[in-house]
């Protein structure tokens, strides 16, 4: 499908033009192929061709302009300080208005656009499909001034190159390439690690916990096999040492007394010692400092306010009631006393909670917070003394039993190795302990925890995990953005030699004696053996390269053109109208009555498809006399339109104003 | 507005010569011809995403221990 923007007329009222309106539609949404305004100097032509700039790219929404540069538009010794300007637009089926409101005194413009279907909108806002064209830097290919054909030949613009890359929308490959970075950090924020070098270290830590928490595992599983092997010897060394001493039956009672004493002492310090791990658990016992801060709080949680809950709602109805719970009626006066005294029993899960809490610190703390430090100091006292007794028990036990040794070398042997069994399962354990509960360490090497580094090493599969994609997306997007740079590219070259190929051929229709021919667009055009040529042939390259182009694109833009062929000869001229017709599907010329000949050429070529209308300023009265006598003209109150070829013809002007 | 058809040669030419599934060619060229016949807009994150995500998982990519990848 191709877009077809067409210009059906525009309307100027207090600007620096006269007021006027130009239609260029012959039928609904149909217009004139080719137009010519004439507009001699002086008129304004400038103005109206910079309104029409502004209006069709937004340019002054979108950059507003200064206020000289506003002030510089309007309508000379005029005491209105408003403007305005219209441009009707034809946009495949849809008509669109581009208004730009003038205020001189403020020194600005506002744009609204209204279109059917929409209403009329604040700013500028042509339809989706234009959007990419119609914007300030594409004004000067739309809107075609003098200098255009000398800037598509000069290495210092980009304009040639940069009207394929709008038209084209080649641009899309970079902008696309810019969303892919822009995924990419979108989708790595926060994380640390996005190299496949990186990557593989990790990999490599892993491997190595993984060794490691192997090798740990094996030797937990040896120690505890081993303690299994030491506690049964253990148990066969200990029953048979007791079988040795029952047939040592005087030193047997001796060693059994003290066997039951070190027992008893034994188990006086372990149930102690349990004991005193509970009480410590309190902070109070620990000191009385703690138990004075305990009872403080618990006085605050005393006078605390509750908030209210659903209890409220009980005494709610309770005082909407006909009689009370108590089978008393209910009066007006006991219902506020109930509202009035509810506040005071409203309570919850929170009142439930402190109420716990309070409890608990009277059970624990009681109302002399030294209480349970003096206990806990008391108990630490008894529990030194019991250590000191058992190690005694113990001492005077292994005594009686080295004794028994000495007098029983198998039983000293027994002994011996039931005392190496006995370290060896400490030891043993010792390192079970370490494996299980040691501190972490950084050193996988050294490292003996197994459980943490079996959580480091879960953490590590799942940040590889991660990085693992994350180098992938990062690949992924680097070849992607390889692959739109060099299909930007390409198509740029295919593209370029395309339009070269067309525009070459148009020129050689231009000007068939002529051999001058575009040999690249690099940029700007460049010609074959030379770096310009005369005024006339680089307006020829110019309209050659932008006719090929609308040719070649899906976009149907029109051409409004200032003063068309002022620097050209009359060959050039002539051969000029000839492709007029076939620039684009519409062509506006503003001229002025030097650029007669090539109007009549152009008519020639095209009688039935071009329009005339002549403008200018109704102070020239022997102008406006003659044409107030055409049938059509319309008149402002500082120019005058008329439409027609004849007119138009007839108008000879000198042109010596400046405009 | 259809996708010109160089620029649709172009990108075919370029996933060929970047060794990536020709599918990835058919995905971009679904993507930019989306946005240029007014479907999907450039400026749209959300679409763009989206798009982008089709791309990405059209393509085939080995990573090695060399890709010392920058941020």
């Amino acid at each position: 499908m191709s877009f077809q923007l067409s210009i059906l007329g525009w309307k100027a009222e207090g600007l620096r033009c006269p007021d006027h309106s130009v239609s260029l539609e012959i039928r609904d949404g149909v217009v004139h192929p080719i137009a010519f305004v004439q507009m001699p100097n002086g008129t304004g032509k400038t103005t109206t061709l910079e309104l029409i700039r502004l209006a069709i790219t937004g340019s002054g929404d979108r950059n507003p302009l200064s206020k000289d540069q506003v002030l510089g538009l309007k309508k000379q010794n005029s005491q209105s300080y408003k403007g305005k300007f219209e441009l009707y637009l034809h946009f495949n089926t849809r008509r669109t208005t581009i208004i730009l409101d003038f205020d001189f005194e403020e020194g600005t413009i506002s744009y609204y656009t209204s279109t059917v279907g929409i209403g009329k909108q604040p700013g500028f806002k042509p339809p989706t499909d234009l959007q990419q064209l119609l914007r300030p830097d594409f004004a000067n290919f739309i809107v075609i001034d003098g200098e255009l054909p000398d800037r598509f030949l000069k290495a210092d613009y980009a304009d040639a190159q940069e009207i394929i890359e709008h038209l084209f929308q080649l641009n899309l490959m970079g902008k696309l390439s810019s969303w892919a970075d822009t995924y990419w950090n979108f989708q790595t924020t926060g994380r640390n690690v996005r190299s496949a070098s990186g990557l593989t270290a990790k990999q490599n830590q892993r491997t190595k916990i993984l060794a490691r928490i192997n090798v740990l595992e094996q030797e937990r599983d040896t120690l505890e096999k081993r303690n299994k092997i030491l506690s049964d010897e253990l148990g066969k060394l200990k029953k048979s040492s007791e079988e040795l001493l029952k047939k040592k039956t005087d030193l047997n009672d001796a060693i059994h007394k003290a066997h039951e004493k070190y027992l008893g002492v034994s188990n006086q310090r372990k149930s102690l010692s349990e004991k005193i791990l509970e009480e410590i658990r309190y902070p109070n016992s620990i000191s009385e400092t703690f138990g004075r801060g305990l009872l403080n709080f618990k006085e605050s949680l005393d006078k605390l306010k509750l908030p209210e809950n659903s209890a409220r709602e009980f005494f709610e109805e309770l005082a909407q009631a006909k009689d009370c719970i108590c089978g008393r009626e209910l009066t007006d006066e006991f219902r506020a006393h109930i509202k009035m005294c509810a506040q005071d029993y409203l309570g919850g899960d929170e009142q439930i909670l402190i109420n716990h809490i309070k409890g608990e610190i009277t059970k624990h703390v009681g109302q002399q917070p030294n209480v349970a430090a003096d206990k806990l100091t008391k108990a630490m006292v008894s529990l030194k003394g019991l250590l000191k007794d058992e190690g005694l028990a113990k001492q005077g036990y292994d005594l009686l039993k080295d004794e028994a040794g000495q007098e029983d070398p198998d039983f000293a042997e027994k002994e011996r190795k039931r005392k190496e069994n006995e370290a060896e399962i400490v030891r043993n354990n010792e390192r079970l302990r370490e494996l299980a509960e040691g501190p972490p360490s950084k050193d996988i090497s050294t490292a003996s925890n197994i459980g943490h580094l079996k959580k480091r090493y879960t953490d590590l599969e799942k940040e590889i995990a991660d990085i693992s994609g994350t180098v992938e997306l990062k690949k992924k997007i680097d070849v992607l953005r390889f692959v739109l740079a060099a299909a930007q590219r390409d198509a740029r070259v295919k593209i370029n030699a395309e339009i070269t190929k067309k525009a070459n051929e148009r020129i050689q229709e231009l000007m068939p004696s002529n051999r001058i021919q575009i040999s690249k667009i690099d940029k700007c055009l460049h010609l074959v053996g030379q770096s310009s040529g005369s005024a006339g042939e680089n307006l020829s390259i110019a309209y050659s390269y932008l006719s090929s182009l609308f040719h070649r694109s899906d976009f149907q833009l029109p051409f409004v053109v200032d003063s068309p062929v002022i620097p050209l000869d009359r060959t050039v001229r002539k051969n000029l109208s000839k492709i007029i017709g076939h620039l684009g599907h519409q062509y506006i010329g503003f001229t002025i009555s030097t650029e007669q000949d090539f109007v009549n050429f152009v008519r020639s070529a095209n009688e039935q498809n071009v329009a005339f209308c002549t403008l200018f300023r109704s102070r020239l009265q022997a102008e406006a006399a003659a044409a107030k006598k055409v049938k059509g003209h319309i008149e402002s109150a500082d120019g005058i339109l008329v439409p027609g070829y004849d007119f138009f013809n007839s108008f000879q002007l000198v042109e010596d104003d400046a405009d | 507005m259809a996708l010109d058809t160089k620029i649709q040669e172009a990108v075919s030419d370029s996933v060929k010569n970047h060794q990536q599934p020709a599918d990835l060619g058919r995905t971009i060229i679904a993507a930019l011809s989306e946005i240029v016949n007014g479907n999907l807009s450039i400026d749209d994150q959300g679409s763009i995403f989206m798009a982008l995500e089709n791309i990405l998982n059209s393509m085939s990519v080995t990573i090695d221990a060399q890709d010392e990848l920058q941020e």
